[in-house]
């Protein structure tokens, strides 16, 4: 870490962090916006060709998002990795790879137990169990956490 | 004698980190559900021709006046095998502490659905009110839009729901970059430098 400049005032809030302020540039935005442009491949692949049952292109490219999203350690949001299956690598589309139930196997069939059940086409489950905290919030998706950054404060 | 906060500053633990990430970018605002016009009217207009006539024969005991579809796998079964050329109405309490990842799905499934959806998000506090016309609806209310219902209402609500994006994905769409804020544990070392900082600023009278 640095040595903080004499004179300087390190603002540090009541947990102990050291605050800093947000930067104004990202850095690895090119390999950010080439993994945006294998997503959105991906999704045209599967929306708009019929042809290709079992989505070979579209899963070569959400294949090469993967690889390069962790060979260069950038970090997708939950709600991009959630429209992505981590076993076929098929971007997942209501109909046509995905089918999205709410399954309740609790005896009582209590609220609370509530799971929603994402299947893909190549039988890969995602659940997620809704009903335990309705207002479960992502990190990402509390306030404060994400400052997403315009295309004109990036450059 | 050195105060609490004092001893807290001086004992710095960890240091704010930005990583930078890669957000969906179909989950945008223009993206996913539609901007309402007017929360209010669309409020107004459910309440009179939706959840007033299905509380009535819900209390009644009789049988709805409208074709409706109740809850996440009701809706969700319609709409995936829903006939083309039929319209429907889906209301959605979005704002009332629901999972997001419930609703996330809905607008891609509306627009890869063979009939035609208008989705329709509506104001804070209505999920309590959708719970009079109805049980386990989980914040949604499909109707079809048929000689039951109302067209004069359909066309008003078609209006002030607001138009939803066809096929964002026909359209390169711009990257959604940020950058998360986290934090990382600093080094003893580090943390010893910070606090000696701190206290310095302090005995001159900087701070």
């Amino acid at each position: 870490m640095a040595k903080p400049k004499k004179g300087k005032k390190v603002n540090i809030d009541a947990h102990g962090t050291i605050l800093i302020p947000v930067p104004k540039s990202i850095p690895n935005r090119e390999h950010l916006q080439r993994l945006n442009y294998l997503y959105q491949l991906s999704t045209f692949q599967t929306m708009e060709i019929q042809q290709d049952k079992a989505n070979s292109l579209a899963r070569m490219y959400a294949k090469n998002l993967d690889l390069i999203q962790k060979k260069t350690k950038c970090g997708l949001t939950p709600g991009l990795k959630r429209t992505m299956c981590k076993k076929c690598h098929r971007t997942l589309i209501p109909t046509k790879t995905v089918k999205h139930r709410i399954v309740n196997n609790s005896r009582r069939g209590c609220k609370s137990n509530d799971i929603l059940m994402a299947e893909c086409v190549c039988g890969a489950v995602k659940r997620f169990p809704v009903g335990r905290n309705p207002s479960y919030e992502t990190y990402c998706e509390r306030d404060g956490n994400l400052h997403l950054l315009s295309a004109g404060r990036e450059r | 004698m050195n105060s609490l906060k004092q001893t807290q500053r001086a004992s710095a633990q960890r240091k704010q980190v930005y990583k930078p990430i890669l957000d969906n970018p179909y989950t945008d605002e223009a993206h996913l559900w539609p901007r309402v016009s007017d929360p209010a009217l669309v409020a107004e207009l459910t309440r009179r021709h939706v959840i007033a006539p299905l509380a009535h024969a819900r209390s009644m005991a009789l049988a709805p006046p409208l074709d409706v579809q109740v809850g996440f796998n009701q809706v969700v079964e319609y709409l995936e095998t829903a006939p083309a050329g039929t319209r429907a109405l889906l209301f959605a309490c979005t704002r009332d502490g629901a999972p997001a990842v419930l609703f996330a799905q809905l607008p891609v499934l509306a627009r890869v659905s063979a009939c035609e959806v208008t989705l329709v998000q509506l104001p804070r506090g209505s999920n309590a009110v959708l719970g009079d016309c109805c049980e386990g609806h989980d914040g949604l209310l499909l109707v079809v839009e048929n000689a039951k219902l109302d067209g004069q209402f359909a066309a008003r609500l078609r209006e002030c729901a607001g138009e939803q994006n066809a096929a964002p994905w026909l359209k390169f769409a711009e990257s959604r970059l940020g950058v998360l804020a986290t934090s990382v544990p600093l080094t003893k070392k580090a943390a010893a430098k910070t606090g000696a900082a701190n206290a310095g600023e302090k005995a001159s009278g900087k701070c």
